[in-house]
């Protein structure tokens, strides 16, 4: 048996040896500078990759630490599917019951069982970006929509299905609750998470142009599943917030995404890879976005988009809701050419159902 | 009762009612589902309740409850301190393991009636400065303001440290964070720019008990002096029911020397006794015994009590006419003196007070409790240092760098237990100004550096936007074309609430700051 004083002397040296070993390893490390303004944003050729990959390299208080603690976790579990043979790469459906136009649009793409296995693990992720208003005001996802996406995600077998966002400003907390989604949710079955800060994980960012790594929400990496179901919105500062930016959520640090926002939203989505995508435009808002709070901003559109691939169904959504071209949005301009997705809709297969 | 279960009855109230109050206050995170008024402990507090209606010439009426407190001071005289106090409480735990006996400081008992009587010719001049010493303000400012932001750090950082390499403890932590957070843990974590100074000050009231024991309630505590004046007329006091030996054993255990035994017999001063019950648990003979008694003022022994059959009682020491004299002196010259400094002539510019606050004779109704800063979610409200002058110590400000003013949230106004920040209706409350947004050309992103930003713009929360954006063609210094929009702050509309200045992305000082309020008449 060790002694008190004994067991207290061994935890004292344990615990010096760790921390001084840690103190040395950060030392070690190039002190962290200000966070670095990128380069001007200048077009990338999609052939300079690699030698893009090379030149932008900016030193960022993340990598010090990814590099310093924790082995980044490498990539996401969950991934979109390639297009199923005979079924479409992007379903839109028409119509004003948002449940009904749920399950229409995931049947358009070959049906929930396509994406989820009995005994999944699922997170959706809806956008719930801020405490102040109300689903009608648009500025945060339909809950009837991910109330149905749940129930579809259960009847076809998952173990558990979660939902969780961050949003930017209120608490998560108030935010679950104003968004009208925590109660649809929990009615159905499905489990609202909050998103704790010691649970996001150091992510390395390898073919990132801009975006070299960040911490990002480990669930979402572990996940077998992930649905991503932001709503149609205008946005200050990239014009439109959809599926690529919606996941701005699950990173903590947004601070150093905004810094070069288009290139960066690109360069998340080439580790968040969610296995299925649902563009919410039963309501959108158009204008003085992502917070609204003015109905006369609110445009009924009882539309939703769904598709694997990100950049068609964000290309898609800003021809129909927004009458703006894909290539005007410069992070789905640059999401296609780093090769994320695609927008050429002519050779896409695209199904369109009302009900 | 036995002496001894009397004794163990105080001890178990103390405990409950210390942890009811830390109750309420952790409560206090989970916003306003509370049966409970999360300010109970203010509301009967006579010292803040009736200091800030003299200060704000105003009936308050929630703290009116304050006089079920005056009425249980004139039964049962300072038995607040020794069964209720949660400050008491916890003098009475942290202590040296030897009392001291010996009343070392006589004259220091009359320190705590003076700052009584300052705290209140203060307030009648409409200053509430000194109701920092108040120990619910003070227990409750290190509380929000110090101990649970150093509490959050310890688990936040606990959890991420042990997460990924003690797997057993990962659903442990899960259920902390999905059930504790936001409603028994802050929603996020804050920084206080005082909480040194607070927990040095908590820490300096505990130590004080090493000198002697409960320093702060024998000599300073303003709120122990308002219940000692009480005392002296309550029914409730120890008295030796019958003639003793004169041993002492009393003496040596009383907590504030309230017990003299001499030659002549044993004597009890009723506004230092705090009900303890040790000296009845403690005596040898079974003689002393916690009666209801009709007060006698006059200075009782044992020996004359019986002849008399009066309580033993003697009165402490009273504030003479030149105390109370000097006092008000020293509470004009004070308070003027606090007037003659700049933040009287013109507001600080980073004077950002909780919304309504500002003209609402915030500083004569602010109690500085801290139930505003403990409740804000984004932990933006901070006690100020000299933002208000001396004059505004420790009342809430907004340090928009470290929070922001959030447009769904009105929950200060609806735990200010004096109405000194104004219970606004949500809609109400989002429209109220408290400061005005400017941005500094020289070093906005877009404005200074040709790159694109406008987080601020986004962020705001006013429905229509009170940052416009202005598109410009710029050709960069290294000569490449680029495309930016120019945030303009439209000051008409700026709320003041300050999400713009938390989050923007420029290192050191933002780039967009909120001023205080500043509104210009409409353009004719």
């Amino acid at each position: 048996m060790l002694s008190r004083r004994e067991f207290i002397r061994r935890s004292i040296l344990y615990a010096l040896t760790i921390s001084g070993g840690n103190a040395l390893a950060g030392c070690s490390q190039p002190a962290p500078t200000a966070t670095q303004l990128p380069p001007t944003a200048t077009p990338f050729p999609p052939t300079a990759l690699a030698r893009a990959t090379a030149t932008l390299a900016p030193t960022t208080a993340a990598t010090r630490v990814a590099n310093a603690t924790v082995t980044p976790v490498p990539a996401m579990t969950a991934t979109p599917l390639a297009p199923i043979a005979g079924e479409p790469h992007l379903a839109v459906a028409h119509g004003t019951s948002p449940a009904a136009l749920t399950r229409a649009v995931v049947d358009a793409l070959g049906g929930i069982s396509k994406f989820v296995k009995a005994g999944n693990d699922v997170i959706i992720k809806p956008n719930m970006c801020n405490a102040q208003n109300g689903p009608e005001y648009a500025s945060t996802t339909n809950p009837e929509v991910v109330a149905e996406l749940v129930k579809m995600c259960l009847e076809a077998g998952a173990k558990r299905v979660r939902v969780m966002d961050s949003p930017f400003s209120g608490t998560a907390v108030i935010a679950y609750v104003k968004s009208g989604i925590r109660e649809a949710v929990e009615k159905v079955g499905g489990q609202m998470e909050l998103m704790a800060s010691n649970k996001h994980v150091p992510v390395d960012f390898p073919n990132g142009r801009s975006l070299k790594s960040g911490k990002v929400y480990q669930d979402i990496l572990k996940a077998d599943v992930v649905i991503n179901v932001p709503i149609a919105k205008h946005h200050g500062s990239a014009q439109l917030t959809l599926a690529m930016k919606g996941l701005m959520g699950v990173v903590q640090d947004r601070n150093s995404i905004h810094l070069a926002l288009d290139q960066r939203i690109a360069d998340l989505n080439t580790v968040i890879k969610p296995t299925l995508n649902i563009i919410d435009g039963v309501r959108v808002l158009m204008n003085h976005g992502p917070t609204g709070g003015n109905l006369r901003d609110v445009k009924m559109a009882n539309t939703l988009l769904a598709s694997c691939d990100p950049v068609a169904a964000d290309a898609y959504a800003t021809q129909l809701f927004f009458d703006k071209k894909p290539q005007d949005i410069d992070y789905i301009k640059i999401a296609a050419e780093m090769g994320l997705g695609r927008y050429d809709f002519s050779n896409l297969r695209i199904r369109e159902v009302t009900v | 009762m036995t002496a001894t279960r009397w004794r163990r009855a105080r001890q178990i109230i103390q405990i409950i009612s210390t942890a009811f109050f830390f109750l309420l206050a952790f409560l206090t995170y989970r916003g306003l589902e509370s049966p409970i008024p999360l300010d109970l402990y203010f509301r009967i507090d006579p010292l803040a309740a009736f200091g800030a209606m003299i200060a704000s010439r105003a009936i308050i009426v929630a703290m009116l409850l304050a006089l079920a407190a005056v009425g249980f001071g004139f039964v049962f005289g300072r038995a607040w301190c020794g069964w209720l106090c949660p400050l008491g409480a916890l003098l009475d735990w942290i202590s040296p393991r030897a009392w001291h006996v010996a009343e070392a400081h006589k004259n220091w008992k009359i320190v705590k009636y003076v700052l009584l009587l300052v705290v209140f010719f203060a307030a009648w001049l409409g200053n509430l400065s000194l109701m920092v010493l108040d120990p619910i303000t003070l227990l409750n400012r290190t509380f929000s303001s110090a101990a649970m932001p150093t509490l959050n750090v310890i688990v936040v950082s606990g959890e991420t440290a042990l997460y990924p390499i003690v797997p057993p403890l990962q659903p442990l932590f899960d259920w902390i964070e999905q059930n504790w957070r936001g409603t028994i843990l802050p929603a996020q974590q804050t920084f206080y720019q005082l909480g040194w100074m607070l927990a040095l000050v908590f820490v300096g009231v505990v130590a004080l008990n090493w000198i002697v024991p409960r320093f702060w309630c024998r000599y300073l505590c303003p709120l122990g002096a308002v219940y000692a004046w009480q005392a002296k007329i309550s029914f409730l006091r120890p008295r030796a029911v019958k003639d003793c030996s004169h041993c002492a054993a009393c003496m040596r255990v009383c907590p504030t020397s309230a017990i003299a035994v001499t030659k002549d017999g044993f004597t009890v001063d009723p506004a230092e006794c705090v009900v303890c019950m040790d000296c009845v648990t403690e005596c040898p003979e079974s003689v002393i015994a916690i009666n209801f008694q009709i007060a006698d003022r006059r200075p009782q022994t044992a020996d004359n009590a019986k002849a008399s059959g009066q309580p033993s009682a003697v009165c402490g020491r009273v504030v003479s006419r030149r105390h109370f004299i000097g006092s008000a002196l020293a509470s004009i010259g004070a308070v003027a003196l606090f007037r003659s400094a700049p933040a009287a002539a013109r507001d600080d510019p980073w004077l950002i007070r909780p919304p309504g606050a500002r003209d609402n004779s915030f500083l004569a109704k602010c109690i500085r409790c801290a139930e505003c800063v403990k409740i804000c979610p984004t932990g933006v409200l901070q006690p100020s240092l000299f933002e208000s002058g001396l004059e505004g110590f420790w009342t809430p400000i907004l340090t928009t760098r470290l929070g922001y003013c959030d447009y769904s949230c009105n929950a200060c106004g609806q735990v200010c237990p004096t109405g000194a920040i104004p219970l606004l209706a949500l809609d109400e409350k989002r429209q109220r100004v408290i400061g005005t947004a400017y941005i500094d050309q020289n070093r906005c992103i877009p404005w200074a550096s040709y790159r694109p930003c406008v987080v601020c713009e986004e962020m705001c929360p006013v429905p229509d936007k009170a940052i416009k954006l202005e598109p410009v063609d710029l050709i960069s210094p290294d000569g490449k074309k680029v495309h930016v929009q120019r945030p303009r702050v439209v000051p008409d509309m700026c709320i003041g609430c300050g999400i713009c200045e938390y989050k923007c992305p420029l290192t050191a000082s933002a780039a967009i700051r909120v001023y205080a309020p500043m509104a210009l008449p409409p353009i004719m």
